[in-house]
């Protein structure tokens, strides 16, 4: 028998190494269905793809985004497919998108557009676990998203912890991987002139020398039990809050203000736009993910003027798609030029697509059986579109992507080995992603 | 004898007589393999084509899908070396889950038999019981080897020794080293560690204990106090762990406190109990927590999660009256049997009749069946609803055959039985038989629940006892002797396993009161151990060694503080002033809930602790929750204040009222020292920044 690929191979693609590293890393076990293989391979490593990607900022269009609408028009459909909006050139020849996207369409040289992404899940909860995850609910197990899992494979470097979610996270957190790793939830308005985090504020009269006060003498409270049993010791949990609290560069990444005026106006004025600001502020003080949580986007009624106009009657668009044209090419822009594009994953994406039809509200309804995500930097390639609709946006015409091949993607690209295997606290083994398979033209 | 016809008695002794059986050792070997497993072949929709049941669950399809299906092509009986079936697996040919076996080894050579004997079925007498020998093994140290047989019993009689056809699983292979060549185990750490064997629909699990130190300890010398201290001590004799001696009146009286009535208790009760000379003093107290209003309170809260308890939109009649009912079967201490039967037989006005509310805290008759099973048995059903289960005995029949017995229930305000509803079984397309787990389907259009009723509380399967009482050692513990409590299956063994057997067996003669298992458990000594790990932190913690110290959950933290500062938890304008006192998960407060409350009853573990989340944290530096109560008019610290305490005075008072004991003098002095000020504004900040750290402190947050 001599040491082939398939040995290493599970049917699963799991990597037998893996499940030896992780039963090791993990201190709990794993299934030995047939363990003499196990042993036989353990000394080989294969390479884990070397990332240029230290850190994500996952925009989620909440809602279900029209692929129609954006990133992939059918201007050459008939009007009740095509909708009110045209396309347009985008700086990168034979590559058209939404007029309704035209700065974004000037930095085309940066994004791949994934055009066949395909799903069963065409209901809010149940997609959504489905992209943020990589795998289709179960209730069974809650599985942890991408950016928990990135806190966990990565941790903080600094002040600040490694996940943050702007404004909040939405109902898919840490999962199996426990309360440690659910992002920070920040709450608050970046866009709002008295903008300020839940609670990183000190308490009206409780200034800084108190605070620092208050931890020195919880520190005399504490360091009677901290003697008696070292094996426990666990700092107090407010200690890192403190840290936190009082950390000059963790208060300075949330003051929007000390950016340029010209820069806050380049991202646009309203949330969606200061919270890209933020999250690049962020992302430059080693946050590992950082989560823009946009919501919106289940536009079931009238596109002109959710997706447009934003209200009635504008005479310059304010609606979903300007803002996030606005705060999306501000957000590349500005990381091409602070050379961090090259290190930062920037991915667009939401639940699923729309229908092909507008229905009888002038809107689009639920379409996950084909839509549209975009990446940028990372070491992504740009430029590019993968994959393709058919003529009316209604079925994947080549390369069908799901969502778990994304994922697998995604963790490829920051460095994660998506073999991993991980313990659940039920004693449950489950790989970082199974079955996915890697979107080539974007590695 | 010529050397031909020896060779013709070896062959004639090595082969059997009969082929290969297919059920009971083709499919076994097939499993081991690992074919049918849930990521390969064993997925719901198969795998490059072929779809084998999960763990070989049912060898009438999977005999058809392996020799009938498309033509027979997988199995070449003329030619039976050149089977796919063989080929594939040996990596002869190109194989999605790579090469599974050597052709000169047992498995290849059985598979190659069957397939030269003309595949056939067998007529297999089906599986009755396994035995592994050992089950449990006491090791003398890390790297000795114990040998494992397997024997199975058949309805026939016979029995076989089916070592070879077991499928092991290593629950921990840090702890455990397996040898599948000798079929030997071999211990690589202290502790108490498990390996899974698992032969056709069977799973049992093989207990290693591995001492950690090598000299005995002397437990005979160690205090008992009946049967629970026989049964750790044991334990703690076989790991050879220290004992952490008695904790001090203080602490236990704290402890008792929090755990069997969710309060502090106050500082005055606690000075004259750590003053009384009585030898009984802490039996007394136990009788006196059990008989209070707070314990029926506390109890309340706690089984209100278990029974996922939350009002319903427009509905707040139905949940105030199921909330007044719990309370008074708690108070009166009924049987929890009779609490578990009336819960489930319920009907009616759901106005009226509080348990008949039990039903609508689900959505329907699958998910009554998993808050049935989960509640009253502490087991997890849900996997079978859509296989059966791979790490328990429950197949889907049991699952959609329990659901069909709720079927009938229509759950509006008004809770009626029509036998008209029915779920149907999605394996088979028909309608679900009822039937009760792991019993024989009742071909029965009457209203069944009392057969339920009447399986859990069956004295040969004690579901509802056992359940109930690891459920109550959890809550004295921090955690079930099987943990997780809602858990229970022979794949996830207790660490006593004997003791909860003995727990569960008192609890029902004893007509399954609460208070009586809860007062056996906490005037144990095991309870009465100090929280100072011995000699082995984690395994310390998991036998038992010392109490282990865990946080508040976060409602009894904040009705912790809340008492502290002489302030309500909670105000939402009526009379309810404690965070307990809320049990309807659908009640917003919002300061509870950012340290970790949980609010969707469907989703909140039952044993949910203070959250560590960033969010939770800064909260409790710069929120409201502990700031404003310290801030608040008339609060404790106004009283402290006005009552023109000395710096002694004030901290030895804080100490007492919040971590139950007097301060020592050391930390007398050094507060003297650090909370020195001459200036009265000044000393209200010092003040509180002091109960600040009080509060926060290990010691105030965490029962110990």
């Amino acid at each position: 028998m001599n040491p082939t690929k398939n040995e290493r191979m599970r049917c699963d693609g799991v990597i037998r190494r893996d499940l030896l590293r992780m039963g090791v890393l993990s201190g709990l076990g794993f299934s030995l269905l047939s363990n003499r293989l196990a042993t036989k391979v353990a000394a080989q490593a294969v390479p884990v793809r070397k990332s240029t990607a230290k850190s994500c900022i996952l925009i989620w269009l909440d809602g279900g985004p029209s692929h129609l609408d954006m990133f992939d028009p059918k201007p050459r459909a008939a009007a009740e497919i095509r909708g009110p909006f045209s396309a347009i050139q985008t700086s990168v020849a034979g590559i058209e998108i939404s007029e309704l996207l035209p700065r974004t369409a000037e930095l085309m040289k940066h994004l791949a557009i994934v055009r066949s992404l395909t799903s069963p899940l065409g209901e809010h909860g149940l997609a959504n676990h489905y992209l943020l995850t990589g795998y289709q609910p179960t209730p069974v197990l809650e599985y942890p998203s991408l950016g928990a899992m990135a806190a966990r494979q990565f941790p903080s470097r600094g002040a600040l912890p490694a996940h943050i979610a702007i404004p909040n996270h939405g109902e898919i957190g840490a999962g199996y991987l426990g309360a440690r790793f659910e992002p920070w939830s920040i709450g608050g308005d970046p866009a709002k002139p008295n903008f300020q985090v839940n609670d990183l504020e000190a308490f009206p009269e409780v200034d800084a020398s108190r605070l620092q006060r208050r931890v020195e003498f919880l520190r005399e409270f504490d360091q009677w039990q901290m003697q008696r049993d070292a094996a426990q010791a666990s700092n107090s949990p407010v200690t890192r809050a403190l840290e936190l609290a009082t950390s000059p560069a963790a208060q300075t990444a949330f003051a929007l203000h000390e950016e340029p005026e010209h820069v806050r106006r380049r991202y646009g004025p309203r949330t969606f736009g200061q919270s890209c600001l933020l999250a690049r502020r962020l992302i430059e003080r080693d946050v590992r993910f950082v989560t823009v949580n946009y919501s919106g986007w289940d536009t079931h009624a009238s596109l002109l003027l959710n997706l447009q106009q934003g209200y009635a009657g504008a005479e310059v668009g304010v609606g979903l798609v300007p803002t996030f044209d606005q705060g999306f090419s501000a957000l590349i822009d500005d990381l091409a030029k602070r050379e961090m594009l090259d290190e930062t994953l920037v991915i667009v994406m939401g639940e699923f697509g729309r229908t092909p039809k507008i229905n009888a509200a002038g809107g689009r309804d639920h379409w996950p059986r084909v839509f549209s995500v975009v990446l940028a930097g990372g070491g992504v390639p740009g430029g590019q579109v993968i994959g393709s609709s058919d003529s009316i946006g209604e079925s994947p015409r080549d390369q069908p992507q799901t969502p778990n091949d994304l994922a697998r993607t995604i963790y490829t690209l920051l460095g994660i080995d998506p073999d991993t295997e991980l313990i659940t606290p039920s004693g449950r083994p489950v790989t970082i992603n199974r079955d996915g398979e890697i979107i080539r033209q974007l590695i | 004898m010529s050397f031909n016809i020896w060779c013709l008695f070896l062959w004639l002794g090595l082969v059997t007589p009969s082929p290969p059986d297919f059920d009971t050792e083709i499919m076994p070997r097939l499993t081991k393999l690992g074919c049918n497993a849930g990521a390969c072949h064993g997925a719901a929709a198969g795998r490059g084509g072929l779809h084998l049941s999960l763990f070989g669950s049912e060898p009438n399809a999977d005999y058809l899908a392996l020799v009938r299906e498309f033509e027979g092509r997988r199995v070449n009986l003329s030619q039976p070396r050149q089977s796919l079936l063989l080929r594939k697996p040996a990596g002869e040919i190109d194989h999605g889950g790579g090469q599974r076996f050597d052709w000169d080894d047992n498995d290849g050579q059985t598979l190659l038999r069957w397939l030269q004997a003309g595949a056939p079925r067998g007529a297999s007498s089906p599986l009755v019981s396994l035995k592994i020998k050992p089950s449990s093994q006491l090791v003398a140290a890390i790297g000795q080897p114990v040998g494992l047989q397997v024997f199975a019993k058949f309805e026939n009689d016979q029995e076989t020794d089916v070592t070879d056809l077991v499928t092991w699983q290593n629950v921990d292979n840090s702890a455990l080293s397996f040898n599948i060549i000798k079929t030997q185990v071999i211990s690589q750490r202290a502790g108490q560690h498990f390996l899974i064997g698992r032969y056709l629909n069977q799973n049992l699990p093989v207990r290693i204990t591995t001492p950690k130190a090598v000299e005995q300890i002397n437990s005979q010398t160690e205090r008992r106090n009946g049967p629970i201290d026989e049964h750790v001590l044991r334990v703690l004799d076989d790991l050879r762990l220290q004992v952490a001696p008695p904790t001090d009146d203080s602490t236990w009286f704290r402890r008792v406190s929090l755990d069997l009535t969710g309060r502090l208790p106050n500082s005055g009760d606690a000075q004259q109990f750590a003053d009384s000379q009585d030898l009984d003093k802490r039996q007394r107290w136990v009788d006196q927590l059990l008989a209070s209003e707070a314990y029926v309170e506390y109890w309340v809260w706690r089984w209100s999660k278990v029974l996922r308890m939350h009002s319903l939109p427009r509905d707040t009649q139905g949940f105030s009256t199921y909330e007044k009912w719990l309370r008074e079967q708690i108070r009166n201490d009924v049987g929890w049997d009779q609490v578990a039967r009336e819960l489930l037989l319920s009907v009616g006005d759901t106005q009226t009749n509080g348990p008949a509310n039990f039903h609508r805290m689900v959505n329907d008759a699958r998910a009554e069946a998993e808050l049935v099973t989960r509640a009253f048995a502490g087991i997890r059903l849900e996997c079978a609803n859509c296989h059966d289960h791979p790490l328990d005995r429950w197949t889907q029949a049991d699952y959609h055959g329990l659901a069909a017995i709720f079927a009938p229930l229509e759950r509006g305000t008004v809770i009626q039985w029509s036998p008209r509803n029915r779920i149907t079984n999605p394996r088979t397309g028909e309608p679900a038989t009822p039937k009760v787990p792991g019993q024989k389907e009742v071909a029965n259009a009457n209203d069944l629940r009392f057969v339920v009723a009447d399986w859990l509380t069956h004295e040969d399967e004690m579901w509802l006892a056992r359940a109930t009482v690891n459920r109550l050692w959890q809550a004295l513990f921090g955690r079930g002797l099987v943990n997780p409590v809602d858990d229970i299956r022979t794949t996830n063994p207790a660490t006593h396993p004997e003791l909860l057997e003995w727990l569960a067996e008192d609890f029902s003669t004893h007509g399954y009161r609460l208070k009586h298992t809860l007062r056996q458990i906490v005037m144990s000594q095991a309870y009465t151990r100090s929280s100072e790990p011995q000699t082995d932190a984690v395994l310390g913690a998991q036998f038992y060694a010392y109490y282990p110290t865990r946080s508040l959950p976060p409602e009894i933290f904040a009705d912790a503080i809340a008492d502290f500062l002489g302030v309500p938890a909670v105000e939402l304008g009526n009379e309810v002033k404690r965070a307990v006192a809320v049990i309807d998960a659908t009640q917003a407060l919002p300061e509870i809930d950012r340290i970790g409350r949980c609010r969707l009853a469907a989703t909140c573990s039952e044993y949910a602790t203070l959250e560590s989340g960033v969010a939770a944290e800064l909260h409790l530096l710069n929120g409201s929750l502990i700031n404003r109560r310290l801030m608040q008019q008339a609060n404790q610290l106004d009283r402290w204040i006005d009552a023109q305490l000395s710096t002694a005075e004030f901290v030895e008072q804080a100490y007492w009222r919040g971590l139950g004991r007097a301060p020592r003098a050391s930390e007398v002095s050094r507060w003297q020292v650090l909370l020195a000020t001459d200036s009265p504004a000044l000393q209200r900040s010092l003040w509180e920044d002091f109960l600040w750290g009080l509060i926060n402190s290990r010691e105030f947050r965490e029962n110990h």
